[in-house]
């Protein structure tokens, strides 16, 4: 009944055959046929053609994706900040022994996470509407401004609300990170330092920061990548435009628009690959930086 | 073959097969069958209808929202796998469409669809044509463009709402813009002429003689240029209300009464202001502006690589010239129609009690004989979005002058379409 060798090899390929197969027929094959296009020049219709570097002289040259990287790194950095540091201080409280609902509050601070992005962006439209806004009307009804003001036309507020939104919506998910990551350290070294006195402050800069390294590591690199890639709610809060001035247009938003409402594949593949550069060269930084400093405290 | 090997093999068979049986879809059937891809509500009435006409045609319709229609279309027109025969086309997006050399040849037998334009308004005759003039699609709505109004408020302000009193008072921009400035004064800010700039701009966009790109080239038709000076003059004097197209400030204020004329086309009647202001009715009139104009509208196209032509036909033809189901739709759903012939014969019965009576057929009849083409090109859509973000810029003082506007313009036309040549 049984072959005499065992042969557990084969059973091995078999469980994890799912994931690769639908990894190369979903990820990796876009992902190589997008690098072919963008040396091509491709409206859908006829067959692409080849045009070398083309698409990447112009990506050089082009003035909106330099704007919208910029736009998509100041709307990250305001929002991954206070995103990082609020979510720390919140964990490093949530995970107090005593602590009255802790339970609760970590529910309700993820609750954010589950709405999506789109109606978020569509709300704050909403509410930041030019003439019939709630905050117009309310500061209107509080008499601080007689006219109406026109939030949706001013870039760097527009760019602040995109941040809020994001952090809003993100805070929540980074505190359960550093929660599971608070629990990864061991008692016996808070408790030994509360016996030798130190204070909750000392405790945290002294024995929590240090040991939570990997996770900020961990929550930085990925808020990277995820940064990188803001879309949806700029593009509800926008309507996919990324008014006033550009200034809400982020890389994928321009990616997006390049490839899906103008129809240039190759362009639109060719901003794809120099966001990926980005990308890389970002995470690369941040490693170094991460590893650079391990090596000094070890020293 | 080892037992783990042929079940290796098992599984991956398996799940290939969930893969791909979603893929495909089985059409074995004696009756004969029509797909129809539509954005629009509109279809389900016409497709009822059509049914019952013939018992013997299975219609499946998909129904996807706007947007996703047309990115949904266009992936499957460029794979073609998957097309429906018969697919519904928003007007914004059409131009683009009806280029796209998979579309059916409808001037050819035995369509000679040319039988059917005959009965339609000459501006719909020439949006349903290509570059090369073969015709790609049929219209089935009638859009010419009105000045919807206030009865209320023009008998306040204006001292009269009869339609044809109140056209001549309206009669250029200048009078417009006058009464704004009037009406804003003495109501103490709360009524205003125009809901926003895009009322100037969609009556002015209709009256251009040159698409955005003529030949590679960036057309800027003076057109638009004036109609960019008349909305800032028009923010300038407080004749605007500000309120966004489609926002939520802009269909209160047709119940509220804050804005005393829109221009908007047929459709808004029931689709617009009837949905959003249904206690005003009898409110309300419609009459002519400053200039004709058309809003929107919908073509029908086929596939040209589809297997059910002859049905798709039918049901083309159907929605374009079937005298009964036209009749009945005009009347029930009061839907303008394209058929300039069944529009006339209804025009003496047909009147609206939402417009306090008033004949609104006879009335959009005229309109549709005035209204004026607009050429468009594959570019029109995507540009006009571009010029609309500049002109905003205009109007909020981003941009100084009309120069730094148009200049701008260019430079962003430039970058996004380098084969465009802007100067």
């Amino acid at each position: 009944m049984f072959s005499k060798t065992l042969r557990k090899d084969t059973y091995g390929y078999l469980f994890i055959a799912p994931f690769f197969i639908i990894f190369l027929v979903f990820g990796l094959y876009p992902i190589m046929y997008s690098f072919y296009l963008s040396f091509t020049d491709w409206d859908g219709f006829t067959n692409p053609t080849i045009v070398g570097l083309e698409n990447y002289l112009r990506l050089f040259g082009d003035f909106f994706f330099y704007k919208s990287l910029f736009n998509t790194l100041v709307i990250w950095i305001v929002s991954v900040i206070p995103q990082l540091t609020v979510s720390l201080v919140l964990a490093v409280i949530l995970h107090e022994k005593f602590v009255k609902g802790k339970s609760i509050f970590r529910a309700v601070f993820f609750f954010p996470n589950i709405v999506t992005a789109a109606s978020l962006g569509l709300l704050v439209a909403l509410i930041f509407s030019w003439q019939t806004g709630s905050f117009n009307q309310f500061l209107m009804a509080i008499g601080m401004i007689n006219d109406p003001i026109q939030w949706t036309d001013m870039p760097n507020f527009m760019r602040g609300l995109v941040s809020s939104i994001l952090f809003w919506q993100y805070f929540g998910y980074s505190m359960i990170i550093y929660i599971a990551g608070l629990q990864g350290i061991s008692r016996d070294l808070l408790e030994a330092a509360e016996i030798d006195g130190a204070s909750k402050v000392r405790v945290f800069f002294s024995i929590t920061l240090p040991l939570l390294k990997p996770i900020i590591l961990f929550q930085v690199v990925t808020s990277i990548i995820g940064g990188m890639q803001i879309f949806d709610q700029p593009y509800a809060l926008t309507d996919g435009s990324g008014q006033p001035d550009n200034s809400t247009l982020t890389s994928v938003m321009y990616l997006y628009e390049t490839a899906f409402t103008r129809y240039q594949y190759g362009y639109g593949s060719a901003i794809a690959f120099g966001l990926f550069l980005v990308i890389v060269v970002f995470s690369i930084i941040s490693f170094a930086t991460m590893n650079a400093r391990t090596k000094n405290e070890q020293k | 073959m080892t037992k783990s090997n042929l079940l290796f093999v098992f599984l991956v068979w398996l799940m290939l097969i969930v893969v791909l049986v979603g893929c495909s879809s089985s059409s074995a059937e004696d009756k004969k069958e029509l797909r129809i891809w539509t954005f629009t509500d509109e279809a389900k009435y016409a497709v009822e209808k059509f049914q019952e006409a013939n018992p013997d045609i299975k219609v499946d319709v998909l129904f996807i929202n706007n947007d996703n229609h047309v990115k949904k279309l266009m992936s499957v027109l460029q794979v073609e796998k998957n097309v429906p025969d018969v697919f519904f086309v928003e007007k914004a997006y059409w131009p683009q469409i009806r280029e796209i050399p998979r579309l059916e040849d409808l001037s050819q037998s035995p369509y000679n669809a040319e039988e059917i334009l005959d009965q339609q308004y000459q501006y719909i005759q020439d949006d349903e044509k290509d570059e090369e003039g073969i015709i790609r699609g049929l219209g089935y709505q009638g859009t010419p463009g009105a000045f919807y109004y206030r009865r209320d408020l023009a008998k306040e302000y204006l001292g009269t709402d009869d339609p044809e009193e109140v056209s001549k008072l309206i009669s250029n921009w200048d009078k417009i813009m006058d009464i704004g400035e009037r009406v804003v004064e003495e109501s103490n800010g709360e009524v205003h002429a125009l809901a926003n700039w895009s009322d100037i701009g969609s009556v002015e966009s209709s009256n251009i003689k040159e698409p955005w790109v003529v030949d590679k080239k960036l057309v800027i038709d003076p057109v638009r240029v004036e109609a960019a000076e008349l909305a800032k003059e028009a923010r300038e004097r407080k004749v605007l209300a500000n309120y966004e197209s489609w926002g939520p400030a802009w269909t209160a204020s047709m119940q509220q009464g804050t804005v005393m004329f829109y221009a908007m086309p047929t459709w808004a009647l029931p689709h617009v202001f009837e949905n959003n202001a249904p206690e005003t009715a009898g409110k309300w009139g419609v009459t002519h502006g400053p200039k004709a104009f058309t809003g929107g509208g919908t073509f029908l196209a086929m596939y040209s690589g589809s297997e059910n032509k002859e049905v798709a036909w039918e049901f083309m033809k159907f929605y374009t010239t079937d005298r009964d189901f036209l009749t009945e739709l005009a009347k029930n759903e009061q839907y303008f129609l394209s058929n300039k012939e069944i529009n006339i014969d209804l025009a003496p019965e047909l009147t609206s009690d939402f417009l306090n009576g008033q004949k609104y057929f006879a009335f959009f009849n005229e309109a549709g004989e005035e209204a004026p083409s607009s050429p468009q090109s594959t570019y029109d859509n995507d540009i006009n979005g571009l010029w609309d973000e500049k002109v905003n810029d205009f109007l909020n003082g981003r941009l100084e002058t009309i120069e730094d506007m148009i200049a701008s313009f260019k430079k962003d036309v430039g970058h996004h379409f380098p084969e465009i040549q802007v100067d």
